[in-house]
């Protein structure tokens, strides 16, 4: 028992998923051991999720109940047929283990049992209901204790459903919840800890507090997570390299932008599955297929003569603001002379921010590489599907996250915005420290973008 | 160190890690600490190591010693703006109003752009004024500080430490704070040349006007020197006034104390509405920029920190074994994995062991394809009593050979283990396995279980060559490999 939280025993038959199911919810890929095995964990093992300074929710994990029939057996036939209450038999059993060496891990998942708050019976729901499980579930009920009833695999074992539900009925257990290690949902993890408030009232408090601490905590990465995917594609979408027009320069010039985009790209994912405490080998090895494309300045481009045209206004005011404040100190003496000149001034300066590098290398023949539209949409998608990949998957999975796009067109859908953001993206080159031109990270229209581009990264995918 | 420091610190770790963290570096116990202080704690120790807070302290000091460099710039303006006025006047006559307005005017307009920029955060913090500042201050020090290219993370640090201090709150009343400053110094310098000049030039103060009326212009005087009244000031009367009007007889003969009421009137209305309103502003700023500095905070859900937060505080913690195993395991099956599809006896005992419905029709149309004679026979062991019930009977079963149907899907365990060996210890039978495969697992762990099965006859003293696997085709129960 567990004084400053919550205690829970995890059991199950064999190869159930019990370790599994422990992994994913400490989101911990190294706790215990997991194989396609009966008998793969024969010790108890425990891992806490911290509540706060002094509670956490500590889970049990126990070894499989691999002969439960004659378990079963043998409690019922305790006490000669007379009525007396399980746990008693369960204590007289464990009692005289000396006389069932062959029952020792029997023994230790009773012994989980009377030891913790709460049981999870996890069940492998491709299994048909058979006599041995039944007998597990009546060895639980002998325990006293709430059982919530895990239903795992429940994709390849929805065939079964109605069939356990109905038997798990028949035994009083009602309040069941599914799970699927390998096809995570964090929603259900939430309906495990609502379903524990549900029958542990004298910690319903203390659920809450996990709850929503573990909803906080799941935003934060999944913000997290959409901060670098989208930084990802910013620092992609706004590189550019000069080069000039000769064709060996071009080729390095271009092999260059591969490189460092895969490079790029390649961090970005490590991070990513750091970030969800996912190994490195976890992620099938795809290399982002790069392209070049050439850049091009096109002054009569929408945005570009809207941006130009808000900024040239905003030049010419502060350099005339500048020039009436000299007009002033001078006491008007310059007679208006200063406002003026500020404002050309200004005007002058906008040009030049924002002509003067594509304008200078048209003169001296040398053009710009940037990525072209097919690999930014891919490197996009990639990430879209990477993080969807990371979002649903369990920290027991031993499938490689594949992110390859395919041709699949539902998958493969550009947000609404995609033309807007690459027109912007690219008319910012120093907002790329991919590039030799110095990076202002914190500059408040990249991260208004990058704002942008989170919320559509997060949009699809709902946070539960 | 006080807590903007700390985080400031905090913040310049992260500049210098870059992407991630490196290392979580604590030594003593920090369990009773949260994550922040844990986090700040860190950056005390990486401090001793990557020594960001002298450059920071540097950092703060160069804008410090920027900022009374201007000030005393514009201290001397104030002060050259007034001797420019004074000497620039013709003869000893000098118009009250205009040299008020031409201090107080740019004073206001700047004043209101300043509120503007204030009330309206994002324009002020919109970038181009904190660019502004920081490519001031980074072509000073590049221009004379040699030094910093020694510390490798300088630049680093220096955008780290300036893009904090100058953006969000703290870059707005900084920012602020340093505007009304300047002014604060513009008007110290003129008011204090005022002083100077008044008390060793004789100037005769008059106002003068084309298009309005005498009477607005005595109105606006009073106004103006209603505070300083107010406050002790010597003021000019409604006569003094009157009188100063240019073409008007002066019929006092107390010229001399006109013009000190008229100086009197001038310094004061620039102390009241000009020096003192940008002091009390740059105090407020000070004031704000101390309580945003104590409310700062470091932005916890960057992917930066999100990790660290995994690194420092992690919220999972590993309670180890509690009840250890005792028992010798039974050695791993390491032979062939080989599957065997052929060898079923002519005349065998059917028995399906914890078999689907499913696997179960299908065993029952294997059972009458193979041996139909025995199809009434055949039995289903999926409980306790029925598996005690088969022992006690096997004995009397007359057939040689037993067929025991079972499904490769699912990993042999313990119990059934036991039966089995329960069952081989019965007789002299020869005992059958045979393994429906329904095509559901994929062929890596196929071979994985056909080796746990294997093991498993091996245990049971079940030859190898007697472990037959039947191959269904997904999808159909009566199609057999």
């Amino acid at each position: 028992m567990n004084n400053s939280g919550l205690s829970v025993a995890v059991v199950g038959h064999a190869n159930a998923g019990k370790t599994s199911l422990i992994r994913t919810l400490l989101r911990d890929t190294e706790f215990g051991e997991v194989a396609d095995q009966a008998g793969t964990t024969r010790h108890v093992e425990g891992g806490a999720l911290a509540i706060d300074e002094n509670k956490n929710l500590a889970l049990f994990d126990t070894p499989g109940l691999e002969d439960s029939m004659r378990l079963f057996y043998l409690l019922s036939t305790f006490f000669d047929g007379q009525s007396v209450d399980g746990i008693e038999r369960l204590n007289y059993f464990l009692a005289h283990l000396s006389d069932y060496p062959e029952l020792q891990q029997e023994a230790k998942v009773l012994r989980a049992l009377l030891n913790n708050d709460i049981i999870f019976y996890v069940i492998d729901l491709r299994e048909p209901v058979l006599g041995k499980y039944r007998d597990e579930l009546h060895i639980l009920s002998y325990a006293a204790k709430p059982v919530i009833p895990v239903l795992n695999f429940t994709i390849e074992g929805a065939a079964n459903l109605e069939q356990w539900k109905t038997q798990l009925a028949r035994l009083n257990f009602h309040a069941f919840v599914s799970f699927d290690n390998v096809h995570f949902k964090f929603a259900d993890e939430l309906k495990i800890y609502q379903k524990m408030q549900t029958l542990l009232t004298d910690k319903e408090e203390l659920l809450q507090e996990l709850i929503n601490q573990r909803r906080q905590q799941w935003s934060e990465l999944f913000n997290a997570a959409a901060e670098l995917a989208g930084s990802l594609f910013i620092e992609c979408a706004s590189l550019r390299y000069k080069t000039f027009n000769g064709e060996k320069e071009i080729e390095q010039t271009t092999a260059k932008l591969q490189q460092v985009v895969r490079e790029a790209e390649k961090k970005c994912v490590r991070r990513l599955l750091k970030l969800y405490q996912f190994r490195k080998d976890d992620l099938r090895n795809s290399q982002l297929p790069v392209e070049q494309g050439g850049w091009e300045l096109d002054l009569f481009s929408a945005d570009n003569l809207q941006e130009f045209g808000i900024k040239l206004t905003g030049n010419i005011a502060k350099g005339a603001g500048l020039g009436v404040a000299i007009d002033l100190v001078t006491a008007g003496m310059t007679l208006g002379a200063a406002a003026v000149t500020g404002g050309i001034a200004g005007a002058l300066w906008g040009v030049k921010q924002h002509y003067f590098d594509e304008i200078q290398a048209k003169i001296k023949g040398s053009r710009y590489i940037c990525l072209n539209d097919v690999t930014l949409q891919v490197l996009w998608l990639r990430q879209v599907k990477l993080l969807q990949a990371l979002q649903k998957r369990g920290h027991a999975s031993f499938a490689k996250i594949d992110y390859q796009i395919t041709e699949q067109r539902r998958e493969n859908e550009l947000p609404e915005n995609w033309s807007k953001w690459l027109r912007k993206a690219r008319s910012r080159p120093e907002w790329s420290s991919l590039s030799s031109q110095s990076i202002e990270p914190a500059e408040n229209k990249r991260l208004l973008f990058m704002k942008e581009l989170c919320q559509e990264l997060v949009k699809g995918e709902s946070l539960l | 160190m006080n807590l903007f420091q700390q985080i400031l610190l905090a913040e310049g770790v992260r500049a210098v890690e870059g992407d991630s963290p490196c290392s979580a570096e604590h030594a003593e116990d920090q369990s009773s600490l949260s994550f922040e202080q844990r986090l700040l704690r860190r950056a005390a120790q990486l401090d001793l190591r990557l020594q960001i807070s002298p450059l920071f302290a540097h950092f703060k000091r160069l804008f410090t010693n920027l900022s009374f460099c201007l000030c005393f710039i514009i201290f001397f303006i104030g002060a050259g703006c007034v001797q420019q006025l004074f000497f620039s006047a013709q003869g000893t006559e000098v118009n009250f109003f205009w040299a008020f307005a031409l201090f107080f005017i740019p004073n206001l307009l700047t004043l209101l752009l300043w509120g503007l920029f204030f009330f309206q955060g994002y324009t002020l913090n919109s970038g181009w004024l904190q660019r502004l500042s920081m490519f001031s201050l980074k072509f000073f020090e590049k221009r004379f500080n040699q030094q910093s290219q020694q510390n490798p993370h300088y630049w680093t640090l220096f955008r780290c430490y300036f893009q904090a201090t100058f953006s969000g709150g703290l870059g707005r009343y900084q920012l602020s704070g340093l505007t009304h400053l300047l002014w604060f110094s513009y008007f110290c310098g003129a008011v204090l040349m005022l002083i100077v000049m008044l008390a060793t030039h004789q100037v005769d103060f008059i106002w003068q006007t084309s298009i309005l009326s005498v009477q607005s212009f005595q109105w606006l005087t009073e106004s103006l020197a209603y505070l300083p009244k107010l406050l002790g000031f010597p003021v000019p009367t409604a006569e003094q006034i009157q009188q100063s009007h240019l073409g008007a007889v002066n019929l006092l003969n107390d010229a001399e104390n006109t013009r000190f009421v008229w100086s009197s009137l001038l310094i004061s209305s620039l102390i009241f509405y000009g020096l003192l309103p940008r002091l009390l502003l740059l105090l407020l700023m000070r004031f704000l920029l101390s309580s945003a500095q104590m409310k700062f905070n470091l932005p916890l859900s960057s992917p930066y920190y999100v990790q660290l937060r995994q690194l420092l505080k992690p919220n999972v913690t590993s309670l180890g074994i509690s009840d250890p195993d005792a028992c010798v395991t039974q050695p791993a099956y390491h032979g062939t994995t080989a599957k065997h599809t052929q060898g079923v006896p002519e005349q065998f005992y059917p028995l399906a062991v914890e078999l689907s419905e499913k696997q179960l029709i299908q065993a029952r149309e294997h059972v009458k394809q193979y041996a139909p004679d025995y199809c009434d026979l055949f039995r289903h062991i999926s409980d306790y009593q029925s598996q005690q019930k088969l022992l006690a009977d096997i004995t009397n079963v007359s057939q040689q050979s037993v067929l025991v149907y079972l499904s490769l899907q699912r990993a042999p365990d313990r119990g059934l283990l036991g039966f089995i060996k329960a069952l081989t210890g019965q007789d002299n039978k020869s005992y059958y396995l045979l393994l429906i495969n329904d095509a559901l697992l994929p062929e890596d762990k196929l071979n994985k279980r056909r080796s746990d099965w294997y093991g498993l006859a091996q245990q049971a003293d079940i030859s190898l060559d007697n472990v037959i696997q039947l191959d269904c085709i997904a999808g159909s129960g009566e199609a057999y490999e």
